[in-house]
């Protein structure tokens, strides 16, 4: 099925996404705009793969997803490691600061204009990839990394990951074909989400 | 019966068993260390690819598994990578009961051998960056075990991974399957660069290398030995596996240049922090990265065109001083931690406690630990009548042939990592001379300490038996160089 028609509008929702995934305070927000990212992405890598794989992906993610969202349940209401963006800001986990708003939206917009900068010239090295990949892909990882920048906290920080890992599957569907190589990123996936849950449960003897 | 079923599937059905008997401490722990050592031992006696036969009866012992279409390929040129994974992992088993290293150390370090073994030979090349990740994952409860709060270190360790293996994933597509005449300009640029970033973030090298002294200062020190020794020796041979694969990748312009500048810079700025550290478990960490900039080094002056002999013996070479050194360095910790705990009326196990505040005149108190600890140190700093100089003077003389301003920033970075020694020695004999001498450790870690130091000292005196096989090591390890 070629889905290429729908792929543009998809970079603007992985967009609005991951922005979201960078700015919001509550894990459950976050969590469910990863599953939203997830639902983008594949309509990105199902231009490359059948429908089926690419469907995989979106199962491995949601997955992912719903491991880390059992273990925050498993958390304490309103510790930090339940909904703030660092646990070193107790306080700001239960009052959003918007200076913090302000400065994760003024640096995602720098990200931007970065990606938009260099995705002109990736073609050259990939031609097989659409702009459209090429666009969603980069601000995957671009506000993955930033996310990365901004936060120790391992459910923050395995966000900010499968995002990165999200937008280089976009590229990598592109590029390998095999079912197999992409089974076994589906699988750190999940492992991520795995080691992430065991990362969040680690700390609730701290926090008790 | 394949090799690959002993050396990999075998081992991974032997971790989940041990997963599983967890209760039964003893039991894991010694099955486990058999298990290491047959395994090893049958890598140095079977003939892989051959027939073995048993009494009258000839049994194939093939050297390919296939799963899924894809193949693990473990031939007898792989002998001296089993003989590494496993003899190593044998070593770090048999100290484990005494480090207290946790429950999860034995299964989880066989199963992380498994992986391993697994990685060094799945063809296509390119799946082993993906099994290199799954080793990361399965780490983690090793070096935080379970209860234990998620530190800083463990995050950026499994970041720094996690954003390093995609850059291999890539440029193993980019170049797998071709050649330099196939590949252009910008391609072989592009495959050069993201291998490069890919294998700087993997070894931690400056500025990604954050994570190392962090997880030596709030890890289980044994256990964070443990994957020190193990994964940079795998990402290394994976790197080795590239160059020896991709001829044209050795060739390529600026590859000396950046192993000289990566290397260097390791040890000179980690040399560095060294002389200035305070805290026990850091300055491990750091000893750590000045090893992983010594590897770059070896690895260098191993490709030296128009060398008759083969000088990446030299890698192979520094490899049983490295985890003697190690193995005895986390030892010592372990013991002083222990001892602090005490002291303190605080029962941490990891290192965090041990400032040099914290441990002034511990050498009269834990003397066999303190000792063992320095003599490690000293090792893995050069000095002379111990294990690691003889390897590290060949390097040192590598270097200065073919840079003397080279030498002498690497000489630097040891001089740093010999002044953090000092300062510890100063820190750990510190206090009044009428405290009297007494024994605190227990007696399995006093035999161990004392036996390892023994073999620091013997190994360093008699540096011919053993050097000249490690390094011959190189020579199976290349066999199949174009």
């Amino acid at each position: 099925m070629n889905l290429e028609f729908l792929a543009y509008p998809f970079v603007f929702l992985l967009a609005g996404t991951s922005i979201g995934i960078l700015v919001v305070h509550s894990w459950r927000w976050a969590i469910i705009l990863l599953v939203i990212q997830y639902a983008g992405a594949f309509v990105l890598t199902a231009s490359s793969w059948p429908v089926q794989l690419a469907m995989a992906k979106v199962i491995a993610g949601g997955i992912a997803a719903a491991v880390l969202w059992m273990a925050q349940s498993g958390l304490p209401e309103q510790t930090p490691d339940n909904d703030a963006l660092s646990p070193n800001t107790a306080a700001s986990a239960i009052r959003p600061h918007y200076s913090g708003w302000i400065f994760r939206l003024f640096a995602a917009s720098i990200v931007g204009m970065v990606v938009i900068s260099i995705a002109a010239a990736i073609p050259r090295w990939l031609p097989q990839l659409s702009d459209a990949q090429i666009l969603g892909s980069l601000v995957l990882i671009g506000m993955g990394l930033l996310q990365l920048g901004l936060t120790s906290n391992p459910f923050w920080v395995i966000l900010g990951l499968l995002t990165v890992l999200s937008g280089f599957e976009i590229v990598y569907a592109g590029v390998e074909l095999s079912a197999l190589v992409q089974g076994l990123l589906s699988g750190v996936n999940l492992g991520l989400g795995l080691v992430g849950a065991y990362l969040i449960l680690s700390n609730v003897g701290d926090v008790e | 019966m394949s090799s690959p079923i002993v050396w990999i599937i075998f081992p991974g059905v032997v971790s989940i068993i041990l997963l599983i008997m967890q209760r039964s401490k003893m039991a894991v722990y010694i099955s486990g260390t058999l298990v290491a050592v047959v395994l090893g031992g049958l890598a140095w006696l079977l003939p892989i690819g051959e027939s073995i036969n048993i009494a009258s009866i000839s049994v194939p012992f093939g050297d390919t598994l296939v799963v899924l279409g894809r193949r693990f390929v473990l031939d007898a040129n792989d002998r001296t990578m089993l003989l590494l994974i496993y003899m190593g992992l044998a070593f770090w088993l048999a100290g484990s009961w005494a480090a207290q290293a946790g429950r999860l150390f034995v299964p989880l370090g066989i199963a992380i051998a498994g992986l391993l073994t697994a990685a060094l030979t799945v063809e296509p090349f390119l799946y082993a960056a993906l099994i290199l990740q799954i080793v990361v994952l399965v780490s983690i409860p090793l070096i935080n075990p379970p209860g234990s709060h998620a530190g800083g270190g463990v995050v950026r360790y499994l970041t720094y991974q996690t954003l390093g293996f995609p850059f291999i994933l890539f440029t193993g597509w980019l170049i797998s399957g071709v050649d330099s005449t196939i590949l252009n300009v910008d391609q072989s640029l592009l495959a050069f660069v993201m291998l490069g970033i890919g294998f700087w973030l993997l070894l931690g090298i400056i500025p990604f290398h954050t994570w190392i002294p962090l997880i030596a200062e709030q890890s289980h020190p044994y256990a964070a030995a443990f994957l020190f020794y193990e994964l940079p020796l795998a990402i290394l041979l994976f790197g080795l596996g590239f160059l020896d694969r991709y001829p044209w990748l050795r060739d390529a312009e600026g590859l000396f240049t950046i192993l000289e500048i990566a290397g260097a810079m390791m040890i000179v700025i980690a040399g560095l922090f060294a002389a200035f550290q305070t805290h026990l478990g850091r300055l491990f960490g750091y000893a750590v990265l000045v090893e992983i900039g010594v590897s770059l080094i070896a690895v260098r002056l191993g490709l030296q065109p128009g060398e008759t002999e083969n000088l990446l013996g030299l890698f192979f070479a520094i490899l049983f001083p490295r985890a003697l050194s190690l193995g005895v360095w986390a030892l010592a910790l372990v013991a002083l931690i222990r001892y602090a705990a005490i002291d303190q009326n605080n029962p941490p196990m990891n290192s965090t406690e041990l400032t040099f505040r914290n441990i002034r005149g511990y050498a009269r108190r834990v003397p066999v630990a303190a000792f063992s600890l320095l003599l490690a140190h000293f090792s893995l700093a050069g000095l002379p009548l111990l294990v690691g100089f003889p390897v590290r003077l060949e390097i040192w003389q590598g270097t200065a042939q073919i840079s003397v301003l080279l030498a002498g920033i690497v000489l630097a970075g040891y001089t740093g990592l010999v002044i953090g020694g000092i300062r510890s020695l100063a820190a750990l004999i510190a206090g009044s001379a009428d405290n009297p001498w007494e024994i605190n450790e227990t007696r399995i870690e006093a035999v161990l300490l004392v036996l390892g130091s023994f073999v620091l000292l013997l190994m360093g005196l008699l540096p011919q038996l053993f050097t000249p096989a490690l390094a011959q090591m190189a020579d199976i390890f290349l066999q199949n160089s174009p």
